[in-house]
């Protein structure tokens, strides 16, 4: 378990273990995890939409719980960080073939955080119905893919 | 045919074209091999790779709406492709792409589909023609011996085959003819039969390229804060300080906006909050949207409404029925705010964005720009939604114009949902009154809808009308498939006091709402049952008929439940739908929708279900939530928290059938919208006795 810190010593950098690997960022603690993610590290599947924490776009895994990383300085973070472009090559991989399956996205920008929550619901439970589903991801879809969401989670979950 | 645009392009064009285009496009990996394979370029459209991969370019936008699949597969099935080895590609904007039925490139309407199907038919024919002849004068055979198979030229005598990709240099010299034989439709192995959505894995993992994502090396970023500040006169107090902070690259004024450009967006963005703009802002229009609403209504009493074709008044009794319904403004709220890429140098520039409406863009770059049109190239990654809102070019505009400052640099321009929010082209405001004359044998015998609106052409393009009606604004009230006798049409012409544009179905968003409310309160008022009633209405319209008929059988609506239902006509296209509520009285809520859709034939079945969805739930949102409002020109809305959306949660179980008339092609982006909202109302008087004649339902139903 790795230990991490907000700014070090000197103030002018933080450090960070994202999927898995340590990563160093210039950008002032106070800066959403979001940004460094996508701009400081090309992580681009981590999507901004709101930037108050509402639509889940930007939803990562930090020590295994879901955060939406717009909202959140990366000075906070206190664990590993793992986003989609990882989450998508390790345990997401059930949720994936379902969503390919029921070919859920339209547009698809708000498709990665979807399956990061849908990842972390799984995970905490695995013997789901649709009212649960329909509880616990918050996320906004502008595209109207609630539906096949919900199908593509129970199949999962039979996959898990 | 002359009109399908096969022009051969100059292969050193083509080259830059694909070589920028997947960097911007990035579906495709852009791996250096990628690069530099050679493909052979048969036409705007395909091209065959040295690997017999196929590419495929779609010449509209991917909004979402699945067009990146179905025109690739159009063209793929006509070809003889191997589905699973076809790749496609936006294209970059050029007058070769014009839809057809539009005549210039955009992506809009519902359109894409319909103009593109037989030009691209037309393309993939050719090119398999071509390629077998290839075959054939290797084989020495006639080509009729010849016959294609997933990517493939096969001998018939014999069994010999030969890939694609080996004779596409040999084809390549051949000329494509003008009228290839298209397949019959028996023989379609993709066309009206369900693929895969061939964007689906890179969407799920986050690889997909959306313009947000577009990086290019020293590549700077731009935060935006709209204004209206007068004469130009702009001062910004921290200036010098913001200036010389380390990573900001410049601050760029202008009278509608200013930018704060930096090496991260997330410094621009932090800094642009922190801006001391001392400059007077220009007097806005003190008017509210409620005072323009109430004005919008008064008119409808007004004598003075423009007439529709000259017809004559019509003469209503006491015992005729009168109801006058009202729609707020909407903001599109894709999920990607405007966003756009933008990289001027040596006189030309080169914009990234997954826009609707590359023509008009070029044009209107190239003239703020004072650049010729053709030094402006556009190239499209994914779009994060469109809903309309991507046809226009305001925030390609500000990009051009930031990067000028900037020459040789890419920048980047990221639009906050706030900003996004505050500065929509919006759905107008609308309010209506719809009369009905009705008969002793429970029919209408005469009907007028007077509607008082702003005109979106008016408004983006000033004396397009000439002084004329806008005929765009009766859309879903002059041509339904009802028949009424007799009909007049009225348009009380409004001044719109914020920007007005298309939102996702245009005028059939707020007029199938006041229609189909309003055929369920002339049927109740006979007593009559609301499904036959409409029935009764559309004797000659067989198609209208039969998605009624459709959806009353799958929601199973002689059983007497509160059911509410609406069907409308739009974009070629009829969709039925019934709504049954939830029982919670605490709240509206859609529980079941059953839908029913005539849109030809269905080229993508899996991918017309998924519109319908889509548009019943962008439909629901703005029927239960959607409202903009403002104040001395000020939106009151800024982010999802007061421009609430549709959640998981409040997702009503949806069944769609798909009623296949042999018709004409119609559209599918937009159809599935109209309904929803009348037949959640007309589901509120079935199951509460309440009329609503006013969006959204936001009153509390107890």
């Amino acid at each position: 378990m790795c230990h991490l810190q907000g700014a070090d010593d000197d103030g002018d950098h933080v450090e960070l273990i994202v999927n898995g690997q340590k990563r160093i960022t210039n950008a002032p603690g106070d800066t959403p995890l979001l940004w460094v993610l996508r701009e400081d590290f090309g992580l681009t599947g981590t999507k901004y939409g709101c930037g108050i924490g509402m639509c889940g776009a930007c939803s990562v895994r930090i020590d295994g719980m879901v955060v939406r990383s717009c909202s959140f300085g990366v000075e906070n973070v206190s664990g590993p960080i793992e986003t989609i472009e990882h989450i998508a090559e390790n345990d997401g991989e059930p949720v994936i073939s379902a969503w390919e399956e029921l070919d859920v996205p339209q547009c698809g920008y708000c498709q990665p955080g979807m399956i990061v929550a849908a990842t972390a619901l799984l995970r905490e439970k695995k013997d789901l119905d649709e009212a649960d589903i329909k509880e616990a991801i918050t996320n906004i879809c502008r595209c109207g893919t609630y539906s096949r969401i919900v199908k593509a989670v129970l199949k999962a979950s039979e996959n898990v | 045919m002359s009109e399908n645009r096969l022009i051969k392009l100059d292969r050193r064009e083509l080259l830059k074209v694909g070589s920028v285009g997947l960097l911007g496009v990035g579906l495709t990996a852009c791996s250096p091999a990628e690069v530099t394979r050679e493909p052979i370029h048969f036409d705007s459209f395909i091209s065959i790779l040295p690997d017999n991969k196929i590419e495929v370019v779609v010449p509209d936008v991917e909004l979402g709406q699945g067009v990146f699949t179905t025109l690739a597969k159009i063209v793929a099935d006509e070809l003889g492709a191997d589905w699973d080895s076809v790749e496609a590609r936006i294209a970059q904007g050029s007058a070769e792409f014009a839809n057809p039925l539009k005549g210039y490139q955009a992506t809009g309407r519902s359109q894409a589909v319909q103009g593109f199907y037989t030009p691209l038919r037309t393309a993939g024919a050719a090119v398999r023609s071509i390629l077998i002849q290839a075959a054939a004068n290797i084989w020495s055979v006639a080509s009729t011996d010849c016959s294609v198979q997933n990517s493939y030229v096969i001998c018939n005598q014999d069994g010999r085959k030969l890939r694609f990709s080996e004779l596409a240099e040999d084809a390549s010299s051949l000329a494509l003819p003008e009228s290839p034989d298209l397949k019959p439709q028996s023989e379609f192995k993709l066309i009206g039969h369900t693929t895969k959505r061939l964007d689906t894995p890179a969407k799920c993992r986050g690889s997909a390229e959306y313009t947000i994502d577009v990086q290019l090396p020293g590549m700077l970023s731009a935060a935006i804060k709209h204004g209206a500040w007068a004469n130009g006169e702009i001062q910004i107090g921290n200036e010098a300080e913001i200036l010389s902070m380390p990573g900001i690259a410049g601050i760029v004024k202008r009278p509608e906006f200013i930018a704060v450009v930096a090496e991260k967006y997330y410094q621009a963005q932090k800094v642009i909050s922190t801006l001391r703009v001392t400059a007077p802002e220009m007097a806005t229009p003190p008017v509210t949207s409620s005072a323009y609403r109430t004005k919008l209504r008064d008119d409808l009493d007004a004598s003075d409404g423009r007439v529709l074709d000259d017809a004559p008044p019509i003469a209503f009794g006491v015992r005729d029925l009168e109801a006058t319904y009202s729609v707020p403004f909407l903001a599109h709220a894709t999920m990607e705010p405007m966003t756009c890429v933008a990289r001027f140098d040596d006189g030309a520039i080169d914009i990234w964005t997954g826009t609707q409406g590359p023509a008009l863009a070029q044009t209107e770059i190239a003239k703020a720009l004072d650049i010729a049109p053709d030094k402006v190239s556009i190239y499209r990654p994914f779009a994060g939604g469109g809903f309309g809102r991507r046809f226009f070019f305001d925030y390609c505009l500000q990009a051009a114009l930031i990067a000028r400052e900037f020459p040789g640099r890419p920048v980047k321009l990221i639009w906050s949902r706030e900003e996004d929010t505050a500065n929509d082209y919006y759905r107008p405001a609308v309010a209506a009154r719809l009369r009905s004359r009705l008969t002793d044998g429970g029919m209408i015998s005469a009907f007028s809808a007077q509607v008082s609106a702003a005109s979106i052409l008016e408004q983006n393009v000033p004396g397009v009308l000439k002084g004329g009606p806008d005929r765009t604004l009766f859309g879903g009230l002059n041509n339904t498939p009802y028949e009424f006798g007799e009909a007049r049409f009225v348009w009380h012409e409004q001044i719109s006091p914020v920007r007005i544009g298309m939102w996702r179905a245009v005028s059939y968003s707020q007029n199938a709402f006041f229609m189909e409310s309003f055929m369920d309160e002339c049927a109740h008022s006979l007593g009559q049952d609301p499904a036959q009633f409409r029935l009764e209405h559309a004797q000659s319209d067989p198609r209208m008929r039969s998605v009624i008929e459709k959806v009353m059988d799958m929601s199973g609506w002689s059983d007497g439940r509160p059911l509410g239902i609406a069907a409308v006509k739009s974009y070629g296209s009829y969709v039925a739908q019934v709504v049954e509520l939830s029982d919670a009285s605490e709240r509206i809520q859609a529980k079941r929708v059953w839908c029913a859709v005539d849109c030809g034939m269905a080229v993508d079945p899996g991918g017309v279900i998924a519109q319908m969805e889509s548009g019943i739930i962008y439909g629901l949102t703005a029927a239960l939530y959607g409202e903009i409002t403002f104040e001395n020109g000020r939106v009151d809305q800024s982010n999802f928290h007061d421009y609430r959306m549709l959640s998981l949660l409040e997702t009503p179980e949806i069944e769609t059938a798909i009623v296949d008339s042999g018709a004409a092609l119609g559209g599918v982006g937009e159809p599935g919208l109209p309904p929803i909202a009348p037949a959640l109302a007309n589901a509120i008087f079935a199951k509460r006795g309440m009329r609503l004649r006013e969006l959204p339902f936001k009153l509390d139903v107890n």
